[in-house]
């Protein structure tokens, strides 16, 4: 089983622009590992690095996670949605700490900001989860920030990973979402 | 393929992933014709390096961007890209519609990409007069429509507005 959907992950970044933009649909029973599984295949190439929007976990237990997976974090920074909820004075080198994942256009202003301070020409947003940000934001807010996020993707020559858990998505917004990448890669089955 | 020469103004509706390849087929069908190319969903650089990857002709394209701007970028007009502010601005969308058709003598297509993005940012009846116009414009400047839309599950914008067109593709589940 596990062979099969690293393959899915593995063939998901084939005939692609130079720059892409894809949506992992995941289940919530494996998210973690199928998402380790992610990050693994588009860090593997040597200058590849990222920018993780973290909305699900903390940076504190993320962190832990992902280096027991033997992910290289050198490679991420982190901008982090939940900390500041119940830890208002975090600060961390590698981590940004925002209010909450619903102010948006600090969400996008920390990405931009960290983005432009990354030096690689191979650069990678992650941002999970999408679902998350609807139980925070209005169907349509949400719809006005990804159109206007992966806008910003193509923009900057970024790569843009995003992901979700099906059931969670409102009908009509994922057919939005849809439109918006270049790819749906569905891990869910 | 829908012989697009039969047709004065066309609504297509499908899933995203035949949508991408429709759009694809109908440039690659009307290239040698005068195009007006909105894509709702992506910026015109990275258009242009998809579409010439695809081993597309973009001289007879001309691209309104609605997205670049919307960024914060700066991107200025060129000879055949017009850059709009954002998705919500029908009217500068529909000034920069009617220079291009003015700018265009004889027979020319306008090809409006992912028409539901516009829902987001615009009410219903907002859309539809915008629509409305796209139609007056295009009749009095010898100009050819094609809309492509997704499916959008309870989308009544769709249904009110297919009466408008000559031929509807309706692909729905």
């Amino acid at each position: 089983m596990k062979t099969e959907y690293i393959e899915k992950i593995k063939n998901a970044f084939n005939d692609l622009p130079e720059h892409w933009l894809l949506l992992f649909v995941l289940n919530a029973e494996d998210y973690l590992e199928k998402n380790i599984a992610i990050l693994n295949e588009v860090l593997q190439q040597d200058d590849a690095v990222g920018v993780y929007v973290t909305l699900n976990r903390p940076y504190s237990v993320l962190i832990k996670i992902l280096e027991k997976n033997n992910i290289n974090t050198d490679k991420l920074f982190f901008i982090d949605c939940i900390t500041k909820t119940i830890e208002p004075e975090k600060e961390e080198k590698k981590c940004l700490f925002l209010e909450n994942p619903q102010n948006l256009t600090n969400i996008t202003i920390a990405i931009n900001e960290s983005m432009s301070a990354i030096p690689s020409k191979n650069k990678s947003l992650f941002v999970d989860s999408m679902s998350t940000l609807l139980i925070y934001n209005k169907v349509e807010t949400v719809s006005k920030f990804l159109h206007f996020l992966t806008g910003e993707i193509r923009v900057l020559n970024l790569n843009g990973i995003l992901l979700s858990t099906e059931k969670e998505l409102d009908p009509e917004f994922a057919d939005q979402l849809e439109q918006f990448v270049d790819k749906i890669v569905d891990l869910s089955k | 393929m829908i012989e697009l020469n039969n047709y004065e103004s066309i609504l297509i509706v499908e899933d995203v992933k035949s949508l991408r390849v429709t759009v694809n087929d109908i440039l690659k069908t009307l290239q040698d014709k005068p195009i007006i190319y909105i894509n709702l969903t992506n910026t015109y650089n990275s258009l242009v390096s998809n579409l010439k990857k695809d081993g597309l002709k973009i001289n007879n394209i001309l691209f309104i961007d609605c997205i670049t701007r919307l960024t914060g970028d700066s991107a200025s007009d060129q000879e055949n890209v017009l850059f709009i502010k954002e998705p919500n601005d029908l009217t500068s969308l529909e000034i920069a519609i009617s220079e291009f058709f003015e700018s265009i003598p004889g027979e020319k297509w306008l090809v409006l990409y992912a028409f539901s993005i516009l829902k987001i940012y615009n009410k219903e009846d907002i859309v539809l007069r915008f629509i409305q116009s796209i139609f007056e414009n295009a009749s009095a400047s010898n100009a050819k429509i094609v809309i492509l839309s997704t499916q959008i599950k309870n989308d009544s914008l769709i249904k009110k507005m297919a009466h408008f067109f000559e031929k509807v593709v309706m692909e729905m589940e």
